[in-house]
């Protein structure tokens, strides 16, 4: 299955790589002590959305930080928007807005004083649009941030990000501790962001369903291995869930089954439709439990 | 680098009030002193490290790591401390250089001469102390380099009481009528910073964030 994965991926990254790119991460590799990102290669389509995903530890925000150059690899190559990240990139990071896990604005500043040092930080920075934001997201002008619930800090993390013209949005958890409906709000804004065909976004989260609802690309990191990087309806077209006895599994081409959970009352396997006898029903699967799988047969 | 100068004088306005105020108390009753120093550099030494200060509120807020994701070379996110390093240092200078000169000018404090070492010591003082602190900061973090602080408050302040009397007795006296050796000492404590400074970039260059 992993085979097939990084086949899918390699195609797909080769078809994407001749197009205009917002990410393209070839060979990338990163050592530290009991942690190996192993030759990731990733590339995200400019208008484009990828979700990547990962369980703790598997390489998401070391992915990121290798990105923005925050941190050195040991050998590839990252371009984004068509140039190499350890190039000019202070050039290319006012095309970014980037939303991290911890937020990290000084504790004493508020969202005005926030708003006065972005100005003189990027070239693009658009203060209506970011009080707009503010006031969509209800955000207070004069309280400052330590004051700030978690979902408050990331909500004007986001509106700082997208108030700077970004074509590139890099998103680490950043809808984690927000609640269901601005969640679903911050999404929709995320959506929208991507209607202009040169915008585009790299998230990580934990909240699959909220990668499953904009993302038009799915990564799986495990381990720092990149098991898997297709488009999600693909994904979800290929791939299905079964339910059946141990007999009618072991009747089914093993190489069709990508993993498989067993319990008293029988077997749940994650399979490829198309080499699936049409006999036996296939229910879809979601992408979290595709990763589940994926992730228990690696 | 605005930005950053801007986000760091918020920082210093929130959390720096209450030195400032003292730094301010100790140079007022420098001015009605009895010629002791302590009250000159006290708050020399206090304002060489609110740099460090500031550092450490940047890495608990994880601005060290978001400012990295901002179109700021690292060259930069360093600069700014030592700018504001400076600013500080020169201001409490030119503050105290003031207050000693008026009242060397009516007679009572110390002579023009002497005057010329104290306000060049005082430069130094506060000058090794950013330079020092500062690059060790900047490799370690704030939290392993805290060691480093100690050790520079330790070395400037006894440095401080210690280098009159050095200076004392390797028979320098006859120069302490001139303006020379003052002069150089100023300039080297400049030298130092820069050099500092230098190190200080390349060091974060390669500092992974």
């Amino acid at each position: 299955m992993n085979g097939m994965g990084a086949d899918r991926a390699g195609l797909e990254t080769d078809r994407a790589g001749t197009e205009a790119s917002a990410i393209e991460i070839r060979d990338l590799c990163k050592s530290y002590p009991g942690f190996s990102l192993d030759h990731l290669n990733l590339t995200l389509p400019c208008g484009c959305i990828m979700g990547l995903i990962g369980e703790n530890g598997a390489g998401k925000s070391t992915t990121i930080k290798l990105i923005l150059d925050m941190i050195r690899r040991d050998s590839g190559t990252i371009t984004i928007m068509g140039k190499d990240n350890q190039q000019r990139l202070n050039a290319t990071k006012e095309d970014i807005g980037v939303v991290l896990d911890e937020v990290g604005f000084p504790e004493c500043l508020n969202a005005s004083q926030v708003n006065r040092i972005m100005k003189h930080t990027y070239r693009n920075w658009k203060e209506d649009v970011f009080f707009d934001y503010l006031k969509k997201l209800s955000v207070p002008e004069k309280k400052p941030f330590q004051d700030f619930s978690r979902g408050m800090k990331m909500k004007l993390g986001i509106a700082a990000a997208l108030s700077h013209d970004a074509k590139l949005l890099i998103l680490d958890e950043a809808t984690s501790g927000l609640d269901p409906v601005v969640r679903d709000e911050v999404v929709e804004m995320f959506s929208e962001f991507t209607r202009d065909e040169s915008h585009s976004i790299l998230m990580s989260s934990h909240i699959v369903s909220d990668l499953e609802k904009i993302c038009d690309y799915i990564a799986f990191l495990h381990k720092g291995k990149l098991l898997l990087c297709e488009e999600k309806d693909i994904l979800l077209e290929e791939y299905g869930l079964i339910h059946c006895t141990r007999e009618a599994i072991d009747a089914i081409e093993p190489s069709a089954i990508k993993g498989k959970k067993e319990s008293p009352y029988g077997v749940e396997a994650l399979v490829l439709r198309e080499a699936v006898p049409e006999e036996i029903s296939i229910s879809p699967v979601t992408i979290e439990e595709l990763f589940v799988f994926m992730v228990k047969e690696a | 680098m605005k930005g950053l100068f801007l986000k760091d004088c918020y920082m210093i306005n929130k959390y720096c009030r209450a030195v400032f105020f003292l730094m301010l108390v100790f140079l007022a009753v420098s001015a009605a002193g009895d010629d002791n120093l302590f009250f000159t550099i006290y708050p020399m030494m206090v304002a060489s490290i609110i740099p460090t200060t500031l550092l450490s509120y940047d890495e608990k807020s994880g601005w060290n790591v978001y400012s990295g994701t901002l179109p700021y070379s690292r060259s930069q996110l360093v600069s700014v401390k030592y700018l504001i390093a400076a600013v500080l240092i020169a201001g409490i200078w030119i503050i105290a250089a003031a207050i000693q000169g008026i009242r060397t000018a009516a007679g009572v404090g110390l002579a023009w001469e002497e005057l010329s070492w104290t306000l060049s010591i005082l430069l130094l003082l506060g000058l090794i102390s950013s330079s020092g602190i500062l690059p060790v900061m900047f490799k370690y973090g704030v939290e392993k380099g805290r060691m480093a602080y100690y050790i520079m408050i330790a070395v400037t302040c006894g440095g401080g009481v210690a280098f009159p009397q050095i200076i004392e007795k390797i028979n320098l006296s006859v120069n302490v009528q001139g303006y020379l050796i003052p002069v150089l000492l100023a300039a080297a404590g400049i030298v130092l910073f820069c050099i500092s400074w230098i190190v200080s970039i390349k060091i974060y260059v390669k500092r992974e964030i």
